[in-house]
């Protein structure tokens, strides 16, 4: 018995040291988490409109326009890019080798007050243009075109239009990823067909001018903005409901008949 | 024995009719699920009937380009017949199965193609479609009966098979050839 309580007390005393060194094994030195210094886009936006009408399921047409700071003390060149979806990509059932991709069908102008009418490069689905601001200096930017919408996919009661546009400013060196958010407001003018409907729609004000729904929202403007349609209509599938109705017709044709034999046995 | 007495008793033979049933049953179901939008993108049921898939997921994807020949519809088609005529050793199992997931397959291809389809490709459909039901109906016929004849054997009853068995057998294989030309053209 006393052997065990010295057995006791000594298992005790070396589960005690054992912790005591197993606190001091796991002490480390903290990291300080140094924060990384975010620099700031030199460039700075205000009066930003946008506005985007589809006419119809093939052809939309957009206006963009912004008035563009630049805050540093030197000459800013930077670039205004626009692009727009590439389309569906080709789907296969079995791994086949890629087809030549379709040409995108678009068009952009941009204009500067300053220098008028930029040189325009398109390349896929992307225009890029190229423009300068002197040591804060500032600037207007007008962009107008159009687009042949190519993203439409079909469902047998719905049909879909899932196009988009994105526009983009940034600096043509020491680009450093995503600008940083402008404290700017960009206004979204979005019109459309009067026999489609926005995906989000009931998240908008929505009015009718002319054969047309027009919803407006503020948008934060991050350098960029991308613009998805995400449009739909109801269609109704004239073929396939003949062959849908004759199926039940002839089901119910057979229960009758199946019954009334029931019945006269 | 002409023709039409071969099909009198084929219809009259219970294996056809629970076939038929199941086949069409299938068919029905994947024809209202594909109406109603339930497929919206092609399952791979779609994909055991390459032909028909072809026309449908060109429908639902614009940009879609199947890369498939023709011995690929003469692979699965042919692969197809030989799980639901083969399914009977299985007690008639995988032909129960198969003749379920080839009617839904179908059913639920149809809607697509005669939404979407022109109107050269929906009749090719619809033919080919035709004759793969009826194909399948007679094979699914042929392993059906030919799986009760083994289930008589594990009962430890006389093996025998039924001469309709036989008749059924043929006329798929005809019906078979048929839609496989049809594929091919």
């Amino acid at each position: 018995m006393k052997s065990l309580n010295v057995a006791i007390v000594l298992m005790l005393c070396a589960s005690l040291a054992f912790t005591t060194w197993l606190d001091g094994a796991g002490t480390q030195t903290p990291i300080v988490a140094v924060q990384p210094q975010l620099s700031r886009s030199p460039l700075e936006f205000k009066q930003i409109s946008l506005e985007v009408k589809v006419i119809n399921a093939t052809y939309a047409e957009f206006e963009f326009s912004a008035s563009i700071l630049n805050t540093s003390n030197q000459t800013l060149q930077y670039v205004i890019e626009f692009s727009t979806s590439t389309g569906y990509a080709p789907y296969y059932l079995f791994a086949p080798p890629l087809p030549p991709a379709k040409p995108l069908e678009f068009a952009v102008e941009i204009n500067s007050e300053k220098f008028g009418r930029l040189d325009v490069r398109v390349k896929g689905s992307t225009a890029t243009a190229f423009s300068s601001l002197e040591a804060e200096g500032d600037d207007r930017i007008h962009l107008d075109g159009w687009m042949v919408l190519t993203q439409i996919r079909y469902l047998i009661w719905r049909e879909y239009l899932e196009n988009y546009v994105s526009f983009s400013f940034r600096p043509e060196v020491q680009y450093e990823g995503p600008a940083l958010a402008s404290e700017t407001d960009l206004q979204v003018t979005f019109s459309y067909p009067i026999e489609y409907t926005k995906a989000d729609e009931a998240n908008y004000r929505v009015e009718i001018v002319d054969g047309y729904k027009i919803v407006r929202y503020p948008e934060r403007f991050y350098g960029g903005y991308g613009l998805s349609f995400n449009l739909y209509k109801p269609r109704i599938p004239a073929t396939s409901l003949i062959v849908f109705l004759a199926l039940w017709t002839l089901l119910i044709a057979v229960v009758v008949t199946v019954r009334r034999r029931h019945v006269k046995d | 024995m002409k023709i039409d007495e071969v099909l009198r008793d084929l219809y009259e033979f219970k294996w056809f009719k629970i076939s038929a049933a199941i086949f069409l049953g299938g068919f029905f179901i994947g024809y209202n699920l594909g109406f109603l939008d339930f497929v919206p993108t092609p399952i791979p049921f779609q994909y055991l009937v390459p032909y028909l898939a072809k026309a449908m997921s060109s429908a639902y994807y614009p940009g879609s380009v199947p890369q498939i020949d023709k011995l690929d519809y003469v692979k699965y088609t042919f692969g197809e017949a030989v799980v639901v005529l083969g399914g009977g050793v299985l007690i008639g199992l995988a032909t129960v199965g198969a003749l379920f997931i080839l009617g839904l397959s179908i059913g639920a291809s149809l809607p697509s193609i005669l939404e979407y389809a022109g109107v050269l490709a929906a009749s090719q459909s619809i033919i080919f479609a035709v004759l793969f039901t009826c194909a399948m109906i007679f094979l699914g016929t042929s392993g059906l009966s030919l799986g009760s004849s083994i289930l008589h054997i594990a009962k430890n009853t006389a093996f025998k098979i039924d001469r309709r068995t036989y008749d059924a057998f043929l006329l798929g294989l005809a019906f078979l050839i048929l839609s496989i030309l049809m594929e091919l053209s």
